[in-house]
């Protein structure tokens, strides 16, 4: 795969056969995956969901020295502020209205970049297409062709719809895809070995412990898009190797480097708990001829880590998870890790990237109950209403619902994970939800919005196989 | 101008949505891409100063979801098959359809499916509410309209009469103005004082059957541009009169005010009220009083430059000017007026402030309200959220008073009234210690 001359990413369903509707069992799941009959299907009820767009705005936002533009009406940036106010971003919004849709809104653009560019001189500007423009077929690319030369930076359209795929995280790939393509280019000589860690929107105190980890086995890094600058893309095809924390959102940019770029991609465990932190450290420790370091760091670190796995505070505990399949997935390790076990899992979306994961879970419980598609709140509680768990983890808008059927939970919007102090955080925090219910008492009993002739029916009602 | 930085009034459906969340039993059905209801929740979940609406987070919110399939052959079929199906899961007493840019552009037929769920017997509204049709502000007063012209039958039928005396206020848009729920609640407290009874609309103690009582109201009041011309449409269409006010009433003065107003229209028995407002301007006057030490130790008679909706910056304008002594440089309004509205909005100010006119500017661009901010060099800025960088930059104290507010949680306060009043002299008071 070197996808450099295509426009934008494929997306996720024809790279990976990725599904967004799905409710059975763990087992049933991976038999479609391995007799290859892997069953688009689609929701005849649905709660709103991210599309590529959001999830491009996610990939651009922490992106430094640059300016971003979303093409689009203002709608389409709410929310932007507030994901970009720790980076200070410069942004805007094009505001196109109805006349702009009937006439087209090149002209504003073109007018968007050239006093973006001037107002804070940007090292590149990057164009977020929405709806409208690719409704209406908005010719971006002439814009860019014009202004790159007039500017001298570069500017990166971001092909994104809003309907080019089931699953957002579809735009997660485009948006790099975007900024690998518009960024090659001629580079000074890097000096030394180093790594690119792909991280894509992970919390500071995450990326913090995986930097603390790398500095300890003395292997330099640059992180990307999160903090990085279009230089720091422009030196990727330098680097020794390319790891990412979660491969759902790296594994585009790390197959894109090894192939544009012979630069390996390492594959790796997503970071959390013990087994996986150890898998993360020693692949990584292999290529840079520190494997011994990796282990020697591992082995330290695992028995002050210690008192945490000889009392799991899990013990005996059902927990349901849900999220991205990455993190959950990484969030079940933690689990076991701790001493639970599994009730129930709801994952945004699942492909064959989680193959390795889901056999693993069959292996051990083939019948765990697998809920898939992103923020389908109705569903997720009928699921949890039928087999009460002792713990729910998952999103702040699944958490609020779990809440009200009395189920202690934990929202994983902010919470850190990832390596030795995630656990220990994790640990923590854990301990505290289930022992101190004052709230959750509190709340509990909240009138559910949804009808109870829904809530008896079976959760798998609205999901339907697809008609082409 | 063509564009903006850091935007500030999203879009028509948005505030539909906002709109439509604040109403017990009504429940939206949005028909657009997935992530334009995503974008919703993520910004007023997160910028309304976590003042959601039940709909953000605890209510699942019914969308289509459209796909490349429903671009090129169209979605009027997935919207009705959601429909259906809405009505199914979730409990409410009136589904409100609501469209994105993309289903608007490919010209899905609205109409038709909302009078299919009508035939069914569904109480089903729809309003056309794409993005490039207007801001957070147009989609409230559109959705206002609809409830107001196609409240289902059977839902006026069910209504209780209306009250004696009922006041409907208009204007205070649920989460663009984040302080929404205490603001309405206090006017909806003026009005009581004066024996009349407040129409709300909205969050505690309404319900679907506020929208089939609006038109046996005495009175409409509209605390800012934004109920105009709801308030215009009402004096219209039912001969009520209206109230047209541009600002929040805040502080006794700004009170009284309001009530004459009110008192000019209606012929209500208002002794009660002024024998208590004698108390409240009296206590007021005891919390200046005590304040004096603050006051003078934090030299609260500084400069001031105002970033904030309309309705906001005009009401704390006029109070810190009345009652503090604060100058101010500038005022600049955020929300999109039209031209009539912005030439009312400036003379206001022109005859408010006639000895020292504060510059007036009309933009959500932040990199112009900066520039506005270094230049003016404010002692003291009121503004959102998106104002603290520039306000650590000049190091000039900021209090959060409009949209967006993400690093401020509100619960239940605002700076309509009195008691908003002595809110409002805490956050100043607070933001200049720290």
């Amino acid at each position: 795969m070197n996808n450099a001359r295509l426009k934008t990413a494929p997306n996720r369903e024809k790279r990976h056969a990725t599904i967004t509707a799905f409710i059975g069992d763990s087992g049933t799941l991976l038999e479609e995956y391995q007799r290859d009959e892997v069953q688009q299907r689609i929701r005849t009820f649905s709660q709103s969901t991210s599309d590529d767009l959001v999830a491009a705005l996610r990939v651009v936002s922490r992106i430094r020295n640059v300016a971003v533009i979303i093409h689009g009406p203002e709608g389409c940036s709410a929310g932007f502020s507030y994901l970009t106010n720790k980076t200070d971003l410069k942004w805007a919004s094009t505001q196109l209205d109805e006349r702009d849709t009937i006439m087209g809104a090149d002209e504003k653009l073109r007018s968007a970049v050239a006093t973006l560019y001037n107002r804070h001189k940007p090292q590149a500007i990057i164009i977020v297409a929405t709806p409208s423009v690719a409704i209406n077929n908005d010719d971006i690319q002439s814009v860019v062709d014009e202004l790159t030369g007039e500017l001298g930076v570069p500017i990166i359209p971001v092909f994104v719809s809003g309907f080019s795929s089931k699953a957002g995280i579809s735009g997660n790939d485009m948006a790099l895809h975007a900024l690998l393509k518009f960024t090659q280019g001629e580079t000074d000589e890097a000096d030394g070995e180093f790594l690119n860690l792909i991280s894509v929107n992970e919390l500071p105190e995450d990326i913090k412990e995986l930097q603390c980890l790398l500095d300890v086995l003395k292997i330099p890094r640059q992180i990307l898009p999160d903090t990085a600058e279009p230089r720091t893309f422009e030196k990727a095809s330098q680097a020794s190797a390319t790891v990412g924390i979660d491969i759902d959102t790296a594994e585009y940019a790390g197959l894109w480097l090894e192939k544009a770029s012979s630069v390996p991609w390492i594959q790796t465990s997503y970071p959390a708990g013990l087994v996986a932190t150890k898998d993360w450290l020693t692949k990584i420790g292999e290529h840079f001829g520190k494997a011994h370091a990796a282990r020697d760091l591992h082995a330290a670190e695992s028995v002050k880590c210690a008192p945490l796995l000889s009392e799991p505070v899990l013990s005996g505990k059902r927990v349901f998870l849900e999220g991205s399949p990455s993190k959950v997935f990484g969030l079940h390790a933690l689990v076991h890790e701790l001493g639970g076990s599994i009730s129930g899992l709801s994952l945004t979306h699942f492909d064959k990237l989680h193959l390795p994961s889901l056999k693993k879970l069959v292996d051990e419980f083939p019948q765990t109950p697998i809920h898939i598609g992103e923020n389908q709140a109705f569903e997720t509680i009928n699921l949890i209403k039928r087999d009460i768990p002792d713990l729910f983890i998952g999103t702040t808008s699944t958490a609020v619902h779990a809440s009200a059927e009395g189920v202690p939970s934990i929202s994983i919007d902010q919470l850190a994970i990832l390596g030795y102090s995630g656990l220990s955080n994790f640990a923590d925090v854990v301990r505290k939800t289930l022992r101190l219910k004052g709230f959750i008492n509190a709340v509990s009993g909240t009138v559910s919005p949804l009808k109870t002739s829904w809530l008896q029916r079976s959760p798998n009602w609205h999901i339907k196989q697809e008609v082409k | 101008m063509h564009f903006s930085e850091n935007t500030r009034n999203s879009c028509a459906l948005h505030g539909a949505l906002g709109t439509l969340n604040a109403i017990k039993g009504a429940v939206p059905v949005v028909h657009a891409t997935g992530g334009c209801g995503v974008h919703y929740s993520d910004s007023y979940s997160k910028e309304a100063g976590l003042s959601s609406t039940d709909g953000v987070y605890g209510r699942p919110l019914s969308s289509t979801n459209i796909g490349e399939k429903h671009v090129v052959f169209g979605g009027g079929s997935r919207l009705r098959e959601q429909l259906k199906n809405t009505v199914k899961i979730l409990d409410a007493e009136i589904y409100a359809i609501v469209t994105g840019c993309a289903t608007e552009l490919v010209g899905d037929d609205i109409a038709a499916m909302a009078k299919e769920g009508i035939d069914q017997g569904f109480p089903v509204i729809f309003t056309n509410t794409p993005g490039f049709r207007g801001t957070f502000h147009n989609g409230y007063e559109k959705v206002i309209k609809t409830l107001i012209a196609d409240l289902p039958e059977a839902i006026r039928k069910a209504s209780p009469p209306a009250p004696h005396n009922l006041v409907n206020v208009w204007g205070i848009i649920p989460q663009q103005d984040p302080f929404w729920r205490a603001h309405l609640q206090e006017i909806g407290n003026i009005i009581e004082s004066l024996g009349a009874v407040p129409n709300l609309f909205f969050d505690f103690n309404q319900s679907i059957h506020s929208w089939a009582q609006v038109g046996n109201a005495v009175l409409n009041i509209a605390v800012s541009p934004w109920g105009h011309k709801i308030t215009a449409f009402l004096e219209q269409t039912f001969g009520t009169p209206g109230v047209f006010l541009d600002h929040l009433p805040v502080g006794p003065l700004a009170v009284r005010n309001l009530v004459e107003h009110i008192e000019k229209k209606l012929n209500l028995q208002t002794e009660g009220f002024y024998s208590d407002f004698q108390k409240s301007d009296l206590y007021f006057k005891t919390i200046l009083e005590n304040l004096r030490p603050v006051y003078f130790a934090d030299h609260w008679q500084r400069t001031a430059v105002i970033v904030a909706e309309s309705s906001t910056a005009l009401g704390i304008a006029d109070f810190i000017d009345s009652y503090l002594g604060i100058e101010i440089a500038a005022i600049i309004l955020t929300d999109p007026l039209d031209e009539p509205a912005r030439n009312v909005t400036s003379a206001w100010i022109n005859s408010r402030f006639s000895e020292q006119i504060p510059e007036t500017v009309f933009t959500e661009d932040r990199d112009r309200i900066e520039k506005v901010l270094v230049e003016k060099k404010p002692g003291i800025i009121f503004g959102s959220s998106i104002e603290s960088a520039i306000s650590r930059k000049l190091n000039a104290p900021l209090v959060r008073v409009s949209f967006p507010i993400f690093d401020t949680v509100i619960i239940n306060r605002g700076f309509a009234g009195i008691s908003g009043a002595v809110t409002l002299l805490e956050e100043i008071g607070t933001a200049l210690r720290r």
